[in-house]
């Protein structure tokens, strides 16, 4: 068996590879739910509502590539898988607040922070790879957002700037899943999930550096890996001045809490994690951190 | 063509305040001041402007200007130099293909040739940017189209 799979099992869970559907996060900053839905359906295209994500819905059925759309074009909808479209509705942005995405491109979550905020106050967002911006501004463009600031450079930078936020997005690089990624399993080693942890846990340092006093950090990858998940958030616990917060998602199962033998704290359990085979999403991790 | 030429080819209206425009190279953003206070203050830190902020308007090359859908938006709010296409036209149009006059329902009157005129679809949303060409190879000419999203990333 897979090293992964076996350790998957290790933890509890026997997973295996399927194709997730395609999921849409209408943008209700331009369109709303039941205009877009009687709209493709006119096209052909049968939508259902995912019950546990407030824009989301499956594309159950389409005639078409949704994503060339003309609907698509004019932005009313983004194609997001249904399990990325919940640290925003954790992180559940206001109108007045100031946000910071750390990780930002291509825009899935920068444009769905700004959704919730209906445009109002202001989303500070770094991206670091040059090749991604273009996406980025594309997505930002298409979707209508106009309360963002965007910087291409390291979001560790963050920690130097003379701002504090009312909510910190921190999706970090990760090593991904197989869900998301076919050749996943080809590509990937133990050693080299372990290497991307430092990254991690310095970003994670830097975003909870600017938070302000009762601000809200939800920190999540796309990654089944306890290193870049309940390991690095227990590290946080003990070495950060934060606790966590339950994410009260509707989805998903409770962090790990007892990894390979090593026991972390019980306040993991706080933390959301998605295995495939349970949540039928592709893999993916939550947590809501404030500081104490 | 600048910004200012461009957009008197569809209104003589103010669409927005320019001194609140930010140049990024050639691309062309509007501020709030709320976001402009958040500017300032990164660039004494990070030493870097952004490369978006606001309301993106579009792109500003000394040959062209290419709008933004926000700019679309705008334009269509107020001006009367449009054409209506049907499904058909509309697809054909967004896939960077000009127009013939069997796919436009509705033109605006007092056009000459050469005119800029915006290109929407039946339910007013705007496509993109179209020049009127009435020769026998097409009927409009295709200047910008909301296409170009999926195709400047492919």
């Amino acid at each position: 068996m897979n090293e992964f799979l076996e350790r998957y099992k290790k933890l509890g869970s026997v997973e295996e590879q399927f194709e997730v559907g395609q999921c849409i996060r209408v943008n209700t900053l331009k369109t709303s739910h039941s205009a877009i839905v009687n709209r493709l359906k006119s096209k052909g295209v049968k939508l259902e509502k995912i019950h546990y994500a407030r824009d989301g819905f499956f594309v159950r059925q389409t005639p078409f590539s949704i994503g060339t759309s003309i609907e698509s074009l004019l932005g009313y909808f983004y194609v997001q898988e249904a399990a990325s479209q919940l640290p925003v509705e954790v992180l559940a942005p206001k109108e007045t607040d100031i946000v910071l995405d750390m990780c930002s491109a291509p825009g899935g979550k920068t444009t769905q922070v700004s959704q919730w905020m209906n445009n109002q106050g202001v989303v500070v967002a770094f991206e670091k790879n040059n090749r991604r911006l273009l996406a980025f501004k594309s997505n930002c463009e298409r979707l209508g957002v106009n309360n963002v600031v965007a910087f291409n450079t390291n979001a560790e930078k963050a920690a130097s700037l003379s701002l504090k936020f009312d909510r910190v997005l921190l999706d970090a690089p990760c090593s991904g899943n197989f869900i998301a990624d076919k050749s996943w399993f080809q590509k990937r080693s133990v050693d080299a999930v372990k290497s991307l942890c430092q990254i991690q846990k310095s970003l994670l340092k830097a975003g909870i550096s600017v938070l302000k006093k009762n601000g809200v950090l939800v920190y999540c990858t796309c990654s089944l890996e306890p290193e870049e998940n309940e390991l690095l958030i227990d590290w946080a616990l003990h070495n950060l001045d934060v606790m966590l917060l339950p994410t009260n998602l509707k989805i998903g199962s409770e962090g790990l809490t007892n990894v390979f033998g090593k026991k972390l704290s019980a306040e993991v359990r706080n933390c959301r994690r998605f295995w495939p085979s349970h949540t039928k999403t592709q893999g993916f991790f939550i947590a809501k951190l404030v500081i104490k | 063509m600048n910004l200012d030429q461009f957009l008197a080819k569809f209104t003589n209206q103010k669409l927005f305040d320019k001194e609140k425009i930010f140049r990024h190279g050639n691309e062309l953003f509007l501020v709030a001041s709320q976001l402009s206070q958040v500017q300032e203050k990164s660039f004494s830190f990070i030493g870097k402007n952004p490369f978006f902020i606001g309301e993106f308007i579009g792109v500003e090359t000394p040959h062209k200007v290419i709008p933004s859908l926000s700019l679309l938006n705008r334009l269509n709010k107020v001006s009367v130099k449009k054409a209506v296409v049907n499904e058909k036209g509309e697809w054909l149009f967004a896939c960077g293909r000009d127009l013939w006059k069997e796919s436009i329902i509705k033109l605006a009157a007092d056009l000459n040739n050469d005119d800029f005129l915006l290109i929407v679809n039946e339910l007013d949303e705007p496509l993109g940017i179209g020049i009127l060409k009435q020769d026998k190879h097409c009927f409009v000419k295709n200047y910008f189209d909301i296409g170009d999203f999926f195709r400047r990333e492919h």
